[in-house]
């Protein structure tokens, strides 16, 4: 009913739609940007495009999917835009980021954790880990290797597991759930 | 070394959500206030796009009929006339002392006759000989069907 109406350009279906899934997408994309900043921007031009390309919708998969799938990729597109060559070695990317022993006790939430990695990184993280996305489909949104996902993934784990070690709760970071 | 094994997962679900991760609250109002803009924009382009393809349209239709007219090639109904006149002649003709084909053809000449003495433009001198061209033409194939022409 909602998604019909927003079909037809009501806005104020697309505002209760924005209440539905604003937050959502807003916490995917500051997990994988990292900055609130960032993550409002593609926040708004998530939604700017959804009312844009409603129409396009077929209810094929779930809305909620579907803007995530739109977010996703608007972040990504972002991470390239802002591409720095020593990104695409994950052993340079490594390199540049922040020590993973520097202020581990400063890590009191998700996203102080995940801050601690290359952007690139962290959004392989995010993206493999908590979002389900295979290497197959990583190695497409970077326009990289399947290889380079893995490597970026397993020094990623890595870092956290340093981090992790390092900060009160003590636990070892694993990769969850196994996938290709 | 840790004392127990959790997957990244299970961290990040024990980690809270920063305090951060709450999106603003003018974020809607504008993002709203950018679709509305943006189609404003549109609507503007669209009409703009629209009364541009029409005003093009309009100057075609004026151009266009101008330009065939110029480049079409002119009928010279002189010529015509007096070609009409010689198989006109050649048509052997009935007995149709047509009174009414007579007068009119006469009317035509003394009309062409006038406003050649009066060193008459043109514009004045093409539509009578295309008259003058009609009837010979009507008069023609009045004779060729052998029937007898009573209007014009």
């Amino acid at each position: 009913m909602i998604l019909a109406r927003a079909q037809r350009g009501d806005m104020q279906a697309f505002a209760e739609l924005y209440r539905y899934f604003g937050r959502a997408c807003f916490q995917l994309a500051l997990r994988i940007l990292g900055q609130r900043q960032h993550a409002e921007d593609m926040v708004h031009e998530v939604f700017l495009k959804m009312m844009d390309t409603i129409r396009s919708y077929r209810g094929d998969a779930p809305f909620g999917a579907w803007l995530k799938r739109l977010t996703v990729n608007a972040c990504i597109d972002q991470l390239r835009r802002q591409r720095h060559p020593a990104e695409d070695d994950a052993e340079l990317a490594f390199a540049n980021a922040q020590s993973a022993d520097a202020a581990a006790a400063d890590i009191v939430d998700t996203g102080a954790l995940l801050a601690r990695l290359p952007p690139r990184a962290r959004a392989v993280v995010v993206l493999h880990e908590l979002e389900g996305y295979t290497h197959t489909e990583l190695a497409g949104l970077f326009q990289q290797s399947e290889s380079y996902s893995k490597s970026v993934l397993a020094r990623a784990l890595k870092r956290l597991n340093a981090l992790v070690s390092a900060a009160p709760m003590s636990a070892q970071v694993l990769p969850w759930p196994i996938k290709n | 070394m840790a004392d127990q094994e959790l997957t990244l997962h299970e961290i990040v679900q024990r980690l809270p959500l920063a305090e951060t991760a709450h999106v603003g609250a003018d974020l809607w109002p504008r993002i709203a206030a950018a679709h509305l803009q943006r189609q404003r924009r549109r609507r503007v382009q669209r009409v703009a796009g629209f009364g541009l393809a029409a005003a093009a349209v309009f100057a075609l239709a004026l151009a266009v009929p101008a330009w065939l007219m110029k480049t079409a090639p002119a009928v010279d109904w002189q010529a015509r006339a007096q070609a009409l006149e010689v198989q006109l002649n050649a048509v052997a003709a009935r007995s149709d002392n047509n009174g009414v084909v007579d007068a009119e053809l006469a009317r035509i000449d003394a009309a062409l006759q006038s406003a050649y003495d009066r060193g008459a433009a043109t514009n004045e001198l093409v539509p009578l000989w295309k008259q003058r061209s009609d009837l010979l033409g009507a008069l023609l194939t009045a004779r060729q069907q052998q029937v007898t022409l009573t209007r014009i």
